[in-house]
């Protein structure tokens, strides 16, 4: 019996805060391969996903923006654009517009959204320098600045 | 947990007495009750669209839409971040996903009047199934806690299930490529 509990309730494979993040390689808005391994650059990272129809992502630009205006130098931001709904045109434009303060991945083929299953856009994944997932997150409504200070002071 | 334990005991009771030497085999059994090449089981629900709440004696009847390729896409909830993507996805590119002939049916535990809302916010030109007791999600084994999880089962005309992803990616584009070309497939049979 403990073996079938075990299986019912056991949550869905994947990269859990405290787990490793696996290593993965997507392309930005040109094309270009990318490879996003923390654990390798030795360097923290934030993953954000979004998209430009999302409105929760905009209402949690500022908190980004704040969040790499003061951890930029150490951590690595990057947005990874879900590219449902979405056009490569439309994304170059809003960067164009926008600016935003990550680097813009155009997820095309959902390698990093399967990744990381990646539940909505405005999730969050924060992933320390040794590769481990430190916080995970959804919404507007995130004390990045405090995740961030966590990873960056180990 | 006691109380999960009953429940799962009396869920999987008729089977283990066929097969008490493996267990896991008895949760995958239950699991697999909807599956390709079966049956898909009736769906009864209340229904609502962008125009409002659909005819109070003439709910959504799955067996009524023989003849017709069906889509049912469980989903968590109304206006949440990923079902919202979900369905901005299936409207703008219901043409090339489903064609005219398919019918597109969501499913979730929010009210009518919570789906008349989200189909109006968003125009959506689909049928959303209330089913607030969860009582066809636990059919189709797409519960996850207190919601619906999000799954779709594609139905041929013959009303034999045709495909089902048990969790489907809404941000994931390879989620709709694969739905897509199982709704081709569906409807070229």
């Amino acid at each position: 019996m403990a073996a079938v509990l075990a299986l019912a309730t056991a949550p869905l494979a994947g990269q859990q805060v405290g787990s490793t993040a696996t290593p993965i390689t997507v392309t930005d808005l040109s094309g270009a391969e990318v490879r996003l391994d923390a654990r390798a650059a030795g360097k923290p990272m934030l993953l954000e996903f979004w998209a430009t129809w999302c409105e929760v992502c905009e209402a949690l630009m500022p908190t980004v923006r704040a969040a790499h205006a003061r951890f930029g130098q150490q951590v690595d931001f990057v947005g990874i654009n879900v590219t449902v709904n979405e056009s490569k045109a439309r994304v170059a434009r809003w960067v164009e517009r926008e600016k935003p303060p990550y680097r813009v991945m155009y997820d095309a083929r959902g390698v990093a959204v399967r990744a990381f299953e990646a539940p909505a856009t405005s999730y969050v994944v924060i992933i320390d320098a040794g590769g481990v997932i430190r916080y995970t997150g959804i919404g507007e409504d995130q004390d990045l600045q405090a995740q961030l200070s966590k990873v960056v002071a180990r | 947990m006691m109380r999960s334990m009953v429940l799962l005991m009396v869920l999987v009771a008729p089977l283990a007495a066929q097969n008490s030497s493996s267990p896991v085999s008895i949760r995958l059994r239950v699991a697999d009750e909807v599956r390709v090449g079966r049956q898909a089981p009736d769906v009864v629900l209340p229904y609502a669209t962008r125009n409002g709440p659909g005819p109070a004696d003439q709910p959504f009847a799955l067996r009524k839409e023989l003849g017709r390729v069906v889509v049912l896409a469980f989903y968590p909830g109304d206006f949440t971040a990923g079902c919202t993507a979900q369905w901005q996805a299936f409207r703008d590119r219901a043409a090339t996903l489903f064609g005219p002939e398919v019918i597109v049916a969501g499913i979730s535990t929010d009210s009518l009047e919570t789906h008349v809302r989200f189909a109006r916010e968003y125009d959506l030109p689909f049928k959303l199934l209330s089913d607030p007791a969860l009582t066809i999600a636990r059919r189709y084994d797409a519960v996850d806690g207190r919601r619906a999880r999000r799954m779709v089962v594609v139905i041929g005309r013959d009303g034999l299930v045709r495909y089902v992803d048990r969790a489907f990616a809404a941000l994931d584009p390879e989620s709709y490529v694969h739905l897509g070309a199982a709704v081709e497939a569906a409807r070229k049979e």
